[in-house]
Formats: C-alpha cells, structure tokens, sequence
C-alpha cells in the first residue's frame, strides 16, 4: 500500500493535498446533510407521532368534535361523534350536521349561527338535536372558526356535549323544589293566619310576654314565608325559561313611591335622607310587579346597610347601548372589594352583611339580576368599603313598535 | 242591611277555619265548601256575593269550578277572588280570563288585607 503512494508521490504531491482538502471539506458536507437528514427524519417522527398523539386525543375526548370545510361538510368526526349520534365515521364524512343530527331549530337560530360564524367569532348554543335511532337529546354547541393568515376560513371545528341528563336532572329538581315549596306554603299560611288572630289579643287576656312571643312566631314564619318565595323564583329562574315576564307601560315614579312606603318603618326609625332624583313622569315598560321586586331588594338592601342619618340616592342616566340605566346609591357600610365580584351569587353573602342584617338569605340579588336580566337589561354594583354602594341596573328602551309586538306575542 | 254572603271553597280545613272565622267577625254570612264539584252546588243554591276559591283541589279544581260556573246564566257575574298557593304566571292568566277580580297568593296576605280586598270588590 505504501509503494504506489510513495511512487505517486511526486507526480501529484500538491494534489494529493489538495485533493486530501476536497475529500475532507465534502465529507464535512456529507456530514451536516447527514445530520440534517437525521435531525429531519427525527422531527418528521415526532410530528407523526405529535399528530399521532392529537389524532388519538381528539378520537378519544368524551366531548363530540367535528371539523368541517367552511361550508359545514364533515371532514373529521372522533369517536365521540358515533357514540352521541348513532352515526359512523363513514355515514357522516362528506355530509353536513343538519343532515344528520341536526336541523332540528328555527330557521332563526341557523342564520344566527353563520352569521356568528362567518364574523369569526366564536358561537356557542344549546341545541335540540336527533340520534340516528330518532331519539331525542339536547347539546350544547361549540363552533370556532380556523383561517390561514390571510384570514381566509381554512375549517370549522365543532364540539358538542350532550347534555341531556344534566338538563333532566335540573329539570327534576326544580319541579321538586317548585312542589314542595307549594306544598309548604299551605301550613306557613295557617301560621300566619291563626298567629294574626291571636296577636289581636281580642279579649284582651293575653301577657306582653305571650304578645311578644307571638311576634316572634310571626316574624319567623315570615322569614320562611319569603325563603320559600325566593326559592319559587330561583326555581323558576333556573328551569330555563327565565321568568316570564308581562310588560306594560307605567310610570316609574309609582314604582319609587310604593316601595319607599313599603320601607317607611325602617327609614324612619334610621332617620335616613331619600334623595329622589328620577323624574316623576319616566315611562318605563315592564313588568311591574317584577321590577317592584327589583327596586324593593336594592332599596331595603340600601336601608338596612345605610347608617343611621345617612342618605340614600335614587337617580336614573341614559345610556347609548343599554337604554336606561337606574342607580340605587347608599352610604352604607360598603362591600369588601375582593367581594364584589360575587355580590349575585347565589346564598352569597359579603363578610360584613351579617352586622347589619342577620337574618339574610343571600338571594335576593340572585334573583333580581334574573328579572333584570329577564328584561334583556343587567345588573351591576360599585362599592368601596366603609363608603357605601352603588348598585346599576339597566332597562332597555323599548320602541312603540315592539311594545306592540311583545303585548301581542302575550296573547 | 242585609249580609253579604261570602263562600269559601278551600280544601284544606286549617286555612277554611281561619277565613270563616274572620268573615263571620267581619259581619258577612259564610258557607263552605271543600272541592269545586261541591263549591258549585253550593253557589248555585245560595247565590253568594262574593267566592273566595282555592286552585288546587280534589274531585274539580278552582279553575275548573270557575269556568263552569261563568258558563250559566247565575254564575256569569259572581264576584270570584283567586285564594291560591301557586304563583305561575298561566294559572294567573287563566284565572283573571275568567274575570277573577284578584288573584292573591295565600301566604302573601293577611287576613285583614284579604277581607279589605273583599270589601273592595263588594264596594262595602
């Protein structure tokens, strides 16, 4: 092996070098080619086995997920997809949801959809949908839309969950509340009635002690008069049509009027300032009787929080986007601020309620941002504590033209 | 003057006791009844002024007793007031389409208010 090269070696000693460069230099080459082609062979595994490990994720979710192209043509149903609707993977690729499952709403609520859709935006809806075997199940839906960089819509993805169980178990219990808080109100009436003869005290026989006792029966039996009530209205606020409301044109100034009287005893005792700033010939259509629940709650709420001489401010703005927007404002002990985003909870009651009303419940706010809300209106508070608070609620304002379409939609 | 006459059709024997104890007190001449079938004889014979009727009841339900009654020619316009513990809106609606005068939750009231509510609607 020696002799030729020693042989060769005069002949091309530079280029042996030289060639030693080449061979060198392209075996560099080859190298980083070589590990680039690992490097890519590698991360085409782990994008196989990345998309392997999202195609698995996806097939096995519990929650029903469809892709579609932007038209809503099925191009990937998982597994879900078959075990909610009945239909397989093959029976539903190339077909729409509404042929399938679906189809089943308003015209309305479709054109509602897409037009959320077609903005991009996220939809998300309760829908009443059919099984393969024609049984009936409510879903609630999910649709988002994915687009290139462009903003062109490349795909929809649709996630559903049935939810039919849940709504029946929800349903159920609301019946039962709803028959048992019937049921109660029948012997809390006889309380009531035989405790208000008693109090009368009509020959005159009966003790201060035993006249004091009697109120005391009487007030507890009010209070649990007025939880079964709240517990009605949450059970009816709850069961999915919200409450139903009858509105009418009245003015708000009555509202005021009869709910300040309503709360005249404890005004007067606490020597409270009402400064009534909304005009007494406001016109407000709505439910009266429900709105009177709303203005009640916020104003004995105002009263029992409100310190002694203090003041409590009632005034009304207009606002572009949500009509009329109402302020009940009070110098009360306020609310602490890491509680104030849960003032409409259900039961909840802020730290510092318990001083200055014991016996609360915690659901009257709870329900009166249901009516409000129930009026396509909302409701919300500011506070800073040891200041007072202000709770907003807002009605929208209602055209002469769909005053008449609501009352005959009543009909 | 004569008395006003008031029925009272409420199947539950506690809340009947209680208003007739206080429309007796109140001077006004009281019957009872304890279903709508029963309810319905009974107006017919004796023609009250007044009927302060229950909903929900065995054998015919308020509503039922109502409705048939607005059928005949002397129960067309008795006075009716809705003594009642359901609060929906439907059973409302029905009962105010039949020309109830009132339609009052039980628990909500007092006596006294519901013999004021009373007297209102005999302009008494």
């Amino acid at each position: 092996m020696d002799k030729p090269e020693t042989t060769n070696q005069p002949f091309f000693p530079d280029n042996l070098e030289e060639n030693k460069a080449i061979y060198n230099s392209l075996q560099e080459k080859l190298k980083v080619i070589f590990d680039s082609l690992v490097r890519d062979k590698i991360n085409l595994e782990l994008q196989i086995i990345e998309s392997k490990k999202f195609r698995l994720a996806v097939d096995s979710a519990s929650d029903h997920i469809i892709i579609t192209d932007p038209d809503g043509t099925i191009i990937y149903a998982n597994k879900a997809v078959e075990k909610v609707t009945g239909y397989t993977f093959d029976e539903v690729v190339g077909k729409t949801p509404g042929k399938l499952w679906g189809g089943h709403m308003s015209k309305d609520f479709y054109a509602k959809m897409w037009e959320t859709i077609h903005k991009k935006e996220p939809y998300k809806a309760e829908m009443n949908n059919v099984r393969k075997n024609g049984e009936p199940y409510v879903a609630e839906i999910n649709v988002s839309s994915v687009s290139d960089e462009r903003g062109e819509l490349l795909f929809l993805v649709g996630i559903e969950r049935d939810i039919t169980k849940e709504k029946e178990v929800s349903q159920m219990k609301n019946e039962f509340v709803g028959l048992v808080s019937h049921q109660l109100r029948t012997p809390l009436t006889g309380i009531r009635w035989f405790v208000e003869l008693l109090l009368r005290n009509k020959e005159g026989n009966l003790i201060p002690a035993q006249l004091d006792f009697l109120k005391q029966i009487s007030d507890s039996n009010q209070r649990m008069i007025g939880l079964v009530n709240d517990l009605l209205d949450i059970s009816h606020l709850e069961t999915g049509h919200k409450f139903d409301v009858v509105r009418k044109n009245f003015t708000f100034d009555s509202l005021v009027q009869e709910v300040l009287r309503d709360n005249i005893v404890l005004i007067t005792d606490k020597n409270l300032k009402i400064v009534n700033e909304i005009p007494k010939t406001l016109l407000v259509f709505a439910d009266y009787a429900k709105l009177k629940q709303v203005l009640q709650n916020l104003v004995s709420n105002a009263t029992k929080y409100t310190l002694e001489k203090k003041s409590i401010f009632l005034s009304v703005k207009t606002d572009v986007d949500k009509g009329l927007i109402f302020a009940v404002k009070d110098e009360g002990i306020g609310i602490p601020k890491e509680q104030l985003g849960r003032m409409f909870e259900k039961f909840f009651r802020a730290d510092n309620a318990s001083s200055q009303d014991p016996n609360g419940n915690g659901l009257g706010l709870y329900i009166a941002r249901g009516i409000v809300r129930a009026h396509s209106g909302d409701m919300w508070v500011e506070s800073e504590e040891n200041k007072g608070a202000t709770f907003f609620f807002s009605l929208p304002i209602v055209s002469a033209k769909d005053q008449k379409l609501d009352s005959e939609n009543k009909k | 003057m004569a008395k006003k006459k008031i029925l009272i059709v409420e199947d539950d024997t506690t809340l009947a006791k209680a208003l007739a104890y206080e429309f007796q007190q109140q001077d006004f001449e009281v019957a009872s009844a304890m279903d709508g079938l029963e309810g319905l004889k009974l107006a017919e014979s004796m023609l009250p002024d007044l009927i302060l009727c229950d909903i929900a009841m065995p054998k015919m339900d308020g509503l039922t007793m109502l409705g048939k009654m607005r059928e005949t020619s002397w129960g067309k316009g008795i006075a009716v007031i809705m003594l009642t513990n359901f609060s929906d809106e439907q059973k409302v609606m029905e009962a105010l389409s039949q020309q109830a005068f009132d339609y009052l939750v039980k628990s909500d009231w007092d006596l006294s208010q519901i013999v004021a509510k009373a007297k209102e609607r005999l302009g008494v």
